[in-house]
């Protein structure tokens, strides 16, 4: 296998599934937006972690690179997952590991900066994962931490604002 | 002693497993998607679908402003008033609590489209309510029956 090439993907820009085609090869990772053409490109170098994450019923993969940043990727075949995890271990020499996704319904977890991604575990498995990016404002108050985001205009709803409550032992320990 | 055990919120969990949640549009478009079935409101963040349960919700607000619907989403956590009634404590006070969200969405139809984006919007307001006073109702019912 040389390489693994899928057209009909999504990738996850700004809160927003965008549609596009997805080569990987022993040199590098390119998708390529179908609406804008435009291309991103991972060095397979940067490769830290790749996982399997399921995304709403469809087979996704993510991509966590050694400079922290976050990319994820969805919209595989379920029957081309064995296929997917050959080709990541023979051609990088990486595991594709299933990471589980948190469906208890909680508000309530722990708050872990991974990289530039902060993601929301409750218990073992994340919640969700924000990659720190897409954060226009950070505001601490009493007890509470605001964020806001950068907002993607392709999105048919987009995220503006989430805010979260932090007890106040946590707050004294790790935050100035 | 044992009444203080039995007084704290029951684990609610919205799923045990991926394949009961719903494969529907909305879901895999990331909007916003409240199952019934479940009494789960499932919110898109960052390509992802959380499911959120009912009880874990306090209360929302939408708003229109300009040519954008604002949905607003409280939820319970530590220090928020619970309600008069409920008498539930919290399971984990020292945890780190998602304390409200904001989604936005526009009110302006693009051409070909049946509806505007906000309309999404207007249906989980509407549905949440809705989960939330059926919820709200048997909880009250519940209770009453323990005393």
């Amino acid at each position: 296998m040389d390489f693994l090439e899928y057209s009909d993907v999504s990738a996850e820009i700004k809160g927003c599934m965008t549609t596009g085609r997805i080569k990987m090869t022993d040199q590098n990772i390119v998708f390529k937006n179908s609406k804008t053409g435009k291309v991103d490109q991972i060095q397979s170098n940067d490769l830290e972690m790749v996982n399997f994450q399921n995304f709403a019923g469809s087979l996704g993969i993510r991509i966590f690179l050694k400079n922290g940043t976050l990319h994820r990727f969805a919209g595989f075949k379920d029957s081309e997952k064995e296929k997917i995890a050959k080709f990541f271990s023979s051609t990088y020499q990486m595991d594709m590991l299933e990471k589980e996704l948190s469906l208890k319904g909680w508000n309530w977890g722990t708050a872990k900066f991974n990289g530039s991604a902060l993601s929301f575990d409750i218990g073992s498995h994340s919640a969700f994962e924000i990659p720190l990016n897409h954060v226009s404002q950070c505001n601490t108050g009493k007890n509470e931490i605001t964020m806001e985001f950068h907002q993607n205009d392709d999105a048919p709803v987009s995220l503006m604002e989430m805010r979260f409550y932090i007890p106040s032992n946590e707050l004294n320990g790790e935050l100035d | 002693g044992a009444k203080d055990v039995e007084k704290v919120r029951k684990n609610t969990i919205s799923y045990k497993n991926v394949n009961q949640m719903p494969r529907v549009k909305e879901v895999k478009e990331l909007k916003l998607y409240v199952d019934q079935k479940y009494e789960t409101v499932i919110l898109p963040v960052y390509g992802v679908p959380v499911p959120f349960h009912i009880s874990t919700i306090k209360n929302i607000s939408q708003s229109v402003e300009g040519d954008y619907t604002y949905l607003r989403i409280n939820f319970f956590h530590p220090g928020s008033t619970m309600g008069k009634n409920e008498g539930g404590t919290y399971q984990q006070p020292d945890a780190t609590f998602v304390k409200e969200v904001t989604y936005r969405s526009t009110n302006t139809k693009e051409p070909g489209e049946l509806s505007p984006p906000s309309s999404n919007l207007n249906t989980a307001f509407r549905l949440i309510k809705e989960v939330q006073r059926k919820f709200k109702t048997r909880e009250a019912e519940e209770r009453e029956k323990e005393d």
